[in-house]
């Protein structure tokens, strides 16, 4: 699950200018991923008749289920619980792990104290946490947002670290020649060379943090997105399954896309140093 | 005098780059360093400004500031042309500062940045940034590389005038003798590594006033050059002949 994700990454922490252009790209394009959608569709039709529609439910039939999810009342409370949760664990592991990262990098021993820590969380599956978090914080949201919190934190401190790992020392010997102070040090050379580790770190951890949000409340929760599909599954209803599927699968990738392109905004407006236009 | 370098040795693991190298710099004054590639004149600017320390032997450096024009550009990739100047002077007014980006021809691109311009413009921009800060000794390693002809010449002439107006003391690592005679009151020949200080030549006339064609300047480049190719030919007779035939 994790190596697809940073898979994914690798494309969107291009440098921005080669970023726009892919976008470009893309819009023009659109009738490439059109026909592998359609062929998608087809063989997925082909396939409902061959089995019988409690295993695979065709194509139309959860595209019923999707418009009656849709338009069900509870709809938006549903993702707003899944959200939330997703919300409140990144964003702890998005500052803690930048902090842990920045300690890393900027401190030898704290280097030697925390590596060892950070790598151990990485190794361990996000499932372990699961089974720990439900005996701790019971069935209800926390043990998601917790396992979200957890899993999230290594690979957030990993990016931030890397980026200090990656600081030019060629530009560090330039600010020692130049007398550049701390402070200077730190706004101007430090924080740009981490700036794009972050935010593929941060690009990486949401793809991430979404799917174990869902995982978490299959699991263990009673509310949420998650919950929706476990409900759906104990009645043996499929065509729910997919559409909460459908619905989980969209809102990952809206989730990125919009960060990503978020991240990617820049302005090109190029300053003006004429002296008589003051 | 405002540099002096005695007996300095300088090693990387194993191989040994600087021996027993003996230098000073006057106040005021133009030193130009022509050596063979790889010989170790940027490891020397390092020792001189303080980045690297010698192995053994005694640098004695009287400046108070030491400006760096690096021989790669060093720029910030994230500040533009204005600002990678600028930041290196917080007291630099604008009109200074422009002056600057004038003089070194980049007018016009002061919003761009460095992965926007040439390599030659980025070189420039490192120039600027150099001439920028105060200093009283000012290294410059390579810096007019990947200039063509012309704008050769016209940086030549800025940095004269820079050094009349600042009085600078100035190291120049350069590869054109041409350079050197121009801008040097001396011009120091380095040897293959372990690189010694081979030769010294003195130009007395006023840097204003040198024309390449100059007697002066013509016979000192023949010496130069007559160096350079002795070195050369004696590399090829030790190749042909190894073990002493010769
Ligand atoms: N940090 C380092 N570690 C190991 N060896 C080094 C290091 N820096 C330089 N050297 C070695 O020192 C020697 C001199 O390098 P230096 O960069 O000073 O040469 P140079 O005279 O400036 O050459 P060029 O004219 O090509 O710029 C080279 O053989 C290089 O391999
Ligand atoms: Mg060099």
């Amino acid at each position: 699950m994790k190596r697809s994700t940073t898979k994914v990454n690798n494309l969107e922490s291009l440098p921005l200018h080669e970023a726009n252009k892919n976008n470009k790209k893309k819009q023009v394009n659109i009738v490439g991923p059109m026909v592998l959608l359609c062929c998608f569709l087809l063989v997925w039709q082909i396939l409902t008749n061959m089995y019988p529609p409690l295993v695979l439910p065709s194509p139309v039939k959860t595209l019923e289920s999707l418009l009656k999810i849709v338009q069900s009342e509870s709809f938006l409370l549903i993702i707003w619980t899944t959200v939330k949760s997703l919300i409140v664990g990144l964003t702890g592991a998005i500052i803690t792990g930048s902090i842990l990262g920045i300690l890393m990098g900027a401190n030898e021993r704290m280097k030697c104290l925390f590596e060892p820590l950070v790598y151990f969380v990485q190794s361990t599956p996000p499932i372990l946490y699961m089974s720990l978090a439900m005996i701790w914080f019971g069935l209800d949201g926390q043990a998601t947002i917790f396992i979200v919190f957890i899993a999230s934190i290594p690979v957030m401190a990993v990016n931030v670290y890397e980026g200090f790992e990656n600081i030019d020392p060629k530009l560090l010997e330039m600010a020692k020649i130049f007398k550049f102070s701390k402070v200077k040090m730190i706004t101007q050379i430090i924080i740009p060379s981490l700036k794009s580790y972050f935010k593929s770190g941060l690009i990486i951890v949401i793809g991430f943090a979404w799917k174990l949000v869902i995982m978490g409340e299959v699991l263990s929760s009673s509310t949420g997105l998650g919950s929706q599909i476990t409900d759906a599954r104990t009645n043996v209803q499929m065509d729910m399954v997919f559409a909460w599927g459908v619905v989980v699968i969209l809102l990952c990738f809206l989730f990125q896309k919009s960060m990503a392109g978020l991240l990617s905004l820049k302005r090109i407006r190029r300053k003006n140093y004429d002296l008589n236009n003051e | 005098m405002i540099l002096t370098m005695n007996n300095v040795e300088k090693s990387f693991d194993g191989i040994q780059v600087l021996q027993d190298l003996s230098m000073h710099v006057n106040q005021e004054e133009i030193v130009c360093m022509i050596g063979p590639s790889g010989c170790g004149k940027s490891t020397l600017l390092n020792i001189i400004s303080g980045l690297t320390g010698p192995s053994k032997g005694q640098v004695i450096n009287n400046s108070s500031n030491i400006s760096y024009c690096f021989q790669e550009d060093r720029l910030l990739p994230w500040k533009n042309v204005y600002e990678n100047i600028d930041i290196v002077n917080q007291a630099c007014d604008k009109k200074t500062c422009l002056d600057l980006i004038d003089k070194v021809g980049l007018k016009g691109f002061e919003g761009y940045y460095p992965q926007e311009l040439s390599g030659g413009m980025r070189q420039r921009c490192s120039i600027a940034r150099a001439f920028n800060y105060e200093a009283d000794l000012l290294l410059m390693d390579e810096p007019f590389k990947s200039l063509d002809y012309t704008l050769r010449l016209d940086m030549i002439q800025h940095l004269l005038k820079l050094w009349e107006s600042t009085k600078k003391s100035i190291v120049f690592v350069t590869h054109e003798i041409d350079e050197a005679l121009l801008l040097g009151d001396r011009i120091l020949l380095l040897t293959n590594r372990p690189t010694k200080v081979s030769e010294v030549f003195q130009i007395k006339k006023d840097k204003y006033k040198r024309r390449l064609t100059d007697y002066q300047l013509v016979k000192i480049r023949n010496e130069i050059v007559q160096l350079l190719q002795g070195d050369r030919d004696s590399n090829l007779i030790k190749k042909s002949y190894p073990e002493g035939a010769c």
